[in-house]
């Protein structure tokens, strides 16, 4: 932690602008835009709900499948009006924030405890971490949707519930990278140093060995984001973890299936907001990985080169 | 008549994000059949790029200008087709990563078959006939035993040794080395490059051998070139270079070198001036 | 050879139990399980004859002997919503699922093998540029939504595809293209990797110096070194079929395990969940023998050692 502290007297701000990565990024269109449609999300999700959130459950019967595209009754109704006659913009507004917090939430939890446990499981290794493996075995072995739906039937409905089992059936992936990652690392001779030096075992699994697994997952978590936001969609689009008045774009998409043929916006608006979002967290994801780890190449970013001169 | 491999002020560039590294500068030579010659530079002299470009082997974002005619045709920008019948059967190459120079999916065996089927055309069971007699040559024990094994199961210096089989096996007129044994346990070394000697003079083969080691090139080649800085600063016969160098690096090189001296004393590092920049 | 494979067999089959396990203590997870396995107003007799069969007065540990011992015997007790026990449900259920899923993954497979070496043996080009965002928007687009979009355009509007059911050929579209749509986004970014990876090896380098032409490198010297990497993710994407087959079970209505287990559900018949489950848990461990297998055959260097 000290180096962080080091360098942190330079303003942060001037470090990210005076990076490479940042001249990178400027470099790359589809990362701007990934970033700029991932912020405009968040800061919706985040503003929007406050504004609109009781206008958005408003029913009005007059304007059941009111049609997209027309201004007459405001711009709530722009992108029409759903089975209720609620405002689909607004739905998808206050959607965003169910979605993210779902998302954030999931990774968030999923990617703490799997790092934790997969440092201590890969450092300290014996019985403990056998049956870790184990359980991560199991847990791999029930595809994670079904899982999260048998569960969340004996459970009742909530988000964090949603949360805490779509969280656990995460966990194995950055398990399994974490476990790796530290024992290749507790094998570098500087780890050996650090322990000739008398540091205690805990000490250099926090110090030393955490700081180099890090990095790793945080490029997983970032993957992860799309993926569970895929997820957490499916989930919900089955009707389970989330009861009205709450609601996210899956639940959307579900509520517009049954009038497929006479409103097709019902479903096909929340549809490509989710596919926009986490084609977003898949540019952006991608984009960084390529950024940090140099043997992945910069390709898909980098400015098209003339083709092989065959 | 002109020369069996005749090379004519040969440039490779390379474009990168930073600008244009100039690896070969104008490079000249030429050698005959059943000639051996060795190039010596340090590493980044362009010598292995210049040997991977006389198969048409440099790839993007390399780029190779001037003349490299061999038997009669011209290798510089040919199109993959027309290098096809040179690679192999008119020059072959022996690459420095031994270890990661055969498939790790396909025997040994499969290996030889592949190229005595596919490339020299023989039926199966000649074939097999021919690949063992390759790996008795090359050295390999228990060759029939051997045959379905694969490479994982050698050495280092026994792969090597395959890839020297899978290189004359195609019946070159030439054979390329680029520093063979460098990834290679000293003490095999010198079994590796005996081995390469004696099936040049019973193949008649030319030998383009690359290296950074001036002994290794004393002992193998009649004639040298002295790569430094993408130039060729030096060539003659081996012995006239090493006895009377007449370019200053060349004396710098074989200063510095161990063989050289007589006591360690004697010893010079190199001059910073002749350290490359990366 | 064969200790890896007792090894791997030992192995599956203490998952296996860990799954049976896990699925004893979901129905605990609130508590009383006759709260999941009951409807509300179901009647006391039914509820009594369930204590019984499942000692549910006695210690927990005694509940999981008995639950266990009957689990061993393939006995999860019988469908409340289906005239069967819940086992012989779920077991009738997988060999459509397995159908749609082996030819999902065949065509995700072969496209993604195509795609992804296009892409790599055009690599840093625009070729290369185009595929990659065309895996990733693949990937990035929800099942049930694609499936839903599916309806609406071939059913709905061009008429040229049947809604629901699984009768005829053309029924299987729909359900197959939205089970590949995330496999074929992985998968491509896979092959790519490690096409790239093998293209640029010290062995292919060397076939190409010996003359072989670009199909022979290709397809000879790069796809099978490829494939290892390829064999192990498409494992992981076999048993993601599930999650597909639930979808178009709701979507199409695709008869299969997925169904199956949204009409469960539905019904509130928590025996067929759990043998779903333990179903699925077995179809996955037999998967990933048969993968490891396949791994094993491709790459002598486990093979051998």
């Amino acid at each position: 932690m000290t180096i962080a502290t080091r360098s942190s007297q330079i303003s942060p701000l001037k470090r990210i602008f005076n990076s490479p990565k940042w001249e990178m990024f400027l470099a790359s269109p589809l990362a701007i835009a990934s970033l700029v449609w991932l912020l405009f999300v968040t800061f919706v999700a985040v503003i929007g709900p406050i504004f609109v959130a009781e206008q958005a459950n408003h029913q009005d019967l007059l304007l059941r499948f009111y049609p997209p595209f027309t201004l007459d009754e405001g711009v709530s109704y722009v992108l029409g009006g759903d089975s209720l006659g609620r405002p689909i913009l607004l739905q998808l507004i206050v959607g965003a924030r169910t979605s993210l917090i779902i998302a954030a939430f999931v990774v968030g939890m999923s990617a703490l405890l799997g790092y934790a446990i997969g440092l201590y499981s890969g450092y300290f290794g014996g019985w403990i971490d056998n049956i870790l493996l184990r359980l991560a075995d199991i847990l791999h072995t029930v595809p994670s949707m079904l899982l999260a739906l048998v569960v969340l039937f004996v459970l009742d409905p909530s988000i964090t519930n949603l949360i805490v089992v779509l969280g656990i059936t995460r966990i194995p992936v950055y398990l399994r990278t974490a476990r790796a990652q530290t024992l290749e690392v507790r094998e570098r001779v500087f780890i050996e140093v650090a322990r000739a030096a008398g540091a205690s075992h805990w000490r250099i699994m926090t110090r030393d060995v955490a700081p180099m697994v890090f990095p790793t997952i945080r490029t997983l978590a970032m993957l992860e984001v799309a993926t569970v936001i895929l997820q957490a969609a499916s989930l919900t689009f089955l009707g389970i973890g989330l009861q009205r008045p709450d609601v996210d774009w899956g639940m959307m998409v579900a509520d517009g299936r049954e009038y497929l043929r006479s409103a097709w916006f019902v479903t096909v608006f929340p549809g490509i907001i989710i596919v926009l979002t986490a084609l977003a967290a898949n540019l952006f994801s991608n984009w960084l990985r390529a950024v940090e780890d140099p043997a992945q190449s910069i390709h898909f970013f980098s400015k098209p080169r003339r083709q092989k001169a065959e | 008549m002109s020369a069996l491999l005749d090379v004519e002020d040969v440039r490779i560039d390379f474009t990168t994000r930073r600008g244009v590294v100039h690896a070969v500068r104008g490079v000249s030579f030429s050698i005959d059949q059943g000639e051996s010659v060795a190039m010596v530079g340090a590493s980044g002299s362009g010598k292995t790029v210049l040997g991977r470009s006389l198969l048409g082997l440099v790839e993007e974002p390399g780029e190779v200008s001037g003349s490299i005619i061999f038997n009669g045709q011209q290798v510089v920008g040919s199109s993959e087709s027309h290098l096809q019948p040179i690679r192999g059967l008119g020059m072959a190459m022996v690459f420095q990563d031994a270890l990661d120079g055969l498939n790790p999916v396909y025997s040994i065996g499969s290996h030889l078959m592949e190229i005595l089927t596919i490339r020299m055309k023989k039926s199966r069971s000649e074939a097999r006939h021919e690949a063992l007699r390759l790996m008795e040559e090359v050295g390999i024990p228990n060759a029939k035993s051997r045959f379905h094994d694969y490479p994982h199961q050698f050495s280092g210096g026994m792969r090597q040794r395959i890839c020297i089989a899978l290189a004359i096996g195609l019946r070159p007129k030439i054979l390329i080395a680029d520093e063979p044994t460098t990834a290679l346990d000293v003490t095999v070394q010198a079994g590796i490059l005996d081995l390469i000697r004696r099936l040049q003079d019973d193949y008649g083969m030319g030998l383009i051998f690359i290296t950074h080691d001036l002994a290794v090139a004393q002992q193998i080649s009649e004639r040298v070139l002295v790569m430094y800085n993408g130039e060729i600063v030096e060539q003659g016969e081996t012995r006239e270079v090493f006895q009377h160098p007449k370019h200053r690096y060349t004396r710098a090189l074989l200063a510095s070198h161990p063989a050289h001296a007589t006591s360690w004393r004697d010893l010079q590092p190199m001059p910073e001036s002749f350290v490359l920049e990366a | 050879m064969i200790t890896f494979l007792s090894r791997r067999l030992t192995s599956s089959i203490i998952t296996l139990i860990g799954v049976v396990v896990m699925v004893f203590f979901l129905a605990r997870l609130t508590g009383s399980p006759v709260d999941v396995f009951f409807p509300e107003g179901a009647a006391p007799e039914r509820i009594e004859a369930f204590n019984r069969a499942y000692g549910l007065d006695k210690p927990v540990i005694e509940q999981f002997r008995i639950f266990l011992w009957k689990a061993l015997q393939g006995d999860f007790g019988d469908s409340i919503w289906q005239q069967r026990s819940a086992m012989a449900a779920a077991w009738g259920e997988m060999p459509i699922t397995i159908v749609l899923a082996a030819i999902a993954l065949s065509v995700s497979t072969g496209m993604a093998i195509i795609l992804g070496s296009l892409a790599a043996v055009f690599r840093f080009t625009v070729v290369d540029r185009t595929i990659t965002f065309f895996s990733l928007v693949l990937g990035s687009m929800p099942a049930f939504w694609f499936a839903l979009v599916g309806i609406l355009l071939f059913a709905v509007h061009w008429r040229l595809l049947p809604t629901s059911g699984s009768n005829t050929w053309l029924a299987w579209i729909l359900p197959v293209a939205t089970l590949c749509l995330q496999p074929i986004g992985v998968l491509t970014q896979v092959v790519r990797g490690a096409m790239i990876d093998v293209l640029t090896s010290g062995f292919v380098r060397n076939a190409r110096a010996r003359g072989f032409n670009s199909r022979r490198l290709v397809f000879r010297h790069a796809l099978r070194n490829a494939a290892l990497p390829i064999i192990s993710v498409a494992g992981d994407i076999a048993a993601g079929m599930v999650n597909g087959a639930v979808i178009v079970g709701v979507v199409f209505a695709f008869p299969g395990i997925g169904k199956l287990i949204v009409g469960a559900m539905l019904a509130r018949d928590f025996p067929v969940l759990q043998a779903s489950v333990v179903v699925v848990g077995i179809s996955v461990i037999l998967l990933n023998l048969i993968v490891d297998l396949i791994y094993v055959l491709v790459d002598p260097r486990v093979r051998l050692s």
